[in-house]
């Protein structure tokens, strides 16, 4: 009996892709990568990752395309800082090689920016935020 | 060279596909707003959870909405002056459910609460408390009184205003469902020869002005993001292909 792979190994590669060595010099002012959302106390700048939507699309055959599109949201104290991440990160997933492990990824895109208004957090500073969402699509052949 | 003259008329071709493609759309789109509320974050409101079958066929979450006049704040406090709302069912004799303790009511017109002491609460008519001092009272007349009763999410969201919710054409208020009950479809809207179907979630905070969808879709730097119209969206791309060839199979067949 064969299994289905998930979307998880996507998002896996997405967050290792962006802690890689060799990454931007950009990148580095990054103080650290999360899911759905950062704790309180956390330092800014950070990232917050969230699979948004991931359809699976079966092929003819066993074959399977995944579809996975993952938000990615930079969280900084300074709006020219936050935007200046989001390019980075930008630069560093769009139309790159994402290696997924046991899949083979045939998309790596930004599809969109998401557009976020500042937030006030509870001292009262203002957290300004940048994102993208980025559309990963991947032939996933089933597990043995 | 004289022969059989044979007439295309393109526009009424053009005109034919044209309005398979727009059922072809609103059909997918209904099916991509139905998609959309089946993802749509619920805030727990009423105490218990019933479930219901979609029109897409999706076993979901039942969404209650209760008249407002109708909301009943039926929790009772473990103890006297308690604050910690608790409510309270027990047995006694012959197996029946006993509700039985301190109440408190969301007062309509003010929207504030107001405590009530009674052996038993049975509900909210015309704004006034009804009391009994029977304690015993059927299984069904706590699932009916039960399925009323608010949280403490619930009386916040009724002091607030936030959860009120007016269904299209309707004139009644009701409370809960607020952010399902208006996502809606606008379109479809012809642009330079493309057709566009919006599925629209522009629910606002009474409070901000903000837009809570969008919070609920993307997140916040406190909100966990609970996406609900992309996932909607890509559940509907296969039913959209599969609606074009139907229509397009159909009007082929016509002709």
């Amino acid at each position: 009996m064969t299994r289905t792979q998930t979307h998880h190994p996507i998002t896996n590669a997405v967050v290792a892709r962006i802690r890689a060595v060799g990454r931007p010099a950009a990148l580095e002012a990054l103080k650290g990568i999360y899911q759905g959302v950062a704790p309180e106390k956390t330092e800014y700048p950070f990232v917050v990752y969230n699979l948004a939507a991931a359809p699976y699309d079966y092929l003819f055959g066993d074959d399977t395309t995944l579809i996975a599109m993952i938000d990615l949201t930079v969280y900084s104290r300074k709006s020219i800082e936050a935007e200046d991440l989001d390019a980075a990160l930008a630069g560093w997933l769009s139309d790159q090689s994402l290696p997924v492990t046991g899949q083979t990824t045939l998309l790596c895109r930004r599809v969109a920016t998401i557009p976020t208004s500042p937030d006030v957090d509870d001292e009262g500073n203002v957290i300004y935020s940048w994102g993208g969402t980025y559309e990963v699509q991947t032939d996933a052949p089933p597990l043995a | 060279m004289a022969g059989p003259r044979v007439v295309i008329d393109f526009a009424k071709i053009e005109a034919t596909f044209e309005r398979a493609i727009r059922r072809a759309g609103d059909n997918s789109a209904s099916y991509v707003e139905d998609r959309a509320k089946h993802h749509a974050p619920v805030r727990k409101l009423f105490r218990g959870t019933s479930y219901r079958t979609s029109t897409a066929g999706f076993r979901e979450p039942r969404i209650r909405q209760v008249r407002f006049r109708d909301v009943e704040g039926t929790r009772t406090s473990g103890h006297a002056n308690s604050l910690t709302p608790l409510f309270r069912t027990r047995t006694r004799g012959g197996g029946r459910a006993v509700l039985a303790g301190d109440f408190r009511v969301v007062d309509r017109r003010t929207r504030t609460l107001k405590a009530v002491k009674a052996d038993l609460f049975l509900g909210v008519r015309g704004g006034k408390a009804e009391t009994h001092r029977t304690e015993e009272i059927s299984a069904e007349d706590v699932r009916v009184n039960g399925g009323k009763a608010l949280t403490r999410r619930g009386r916040y969201e009724v002091r607030s205003g936030r959860a009120d919710f007016k269904a299209p054409g309707s004139r009644t208020t009701r409370v809960g469902g607020r952010l399902r009950g208006e996502i809606h479809v606008e379109g479809p809207v012809d642009e330079n020869g493309t057709l566009w179907w919006y599925v629209v979630s522009a629910t606002k905070d009474p409070e901000t002005g903000r837009l809570y969808p969008k919070d609920q879709e993307f997140g916040t730097r406190r909100h966990k993001p609970h996406p609900f119209l992309r996932p909607g969206l890509h559940d509907g791309r296969e039913t959209f292909r599969r609606n074009v060839r139907r229509e397009i199979r159909e009007v082929a067949r016509k002709r």
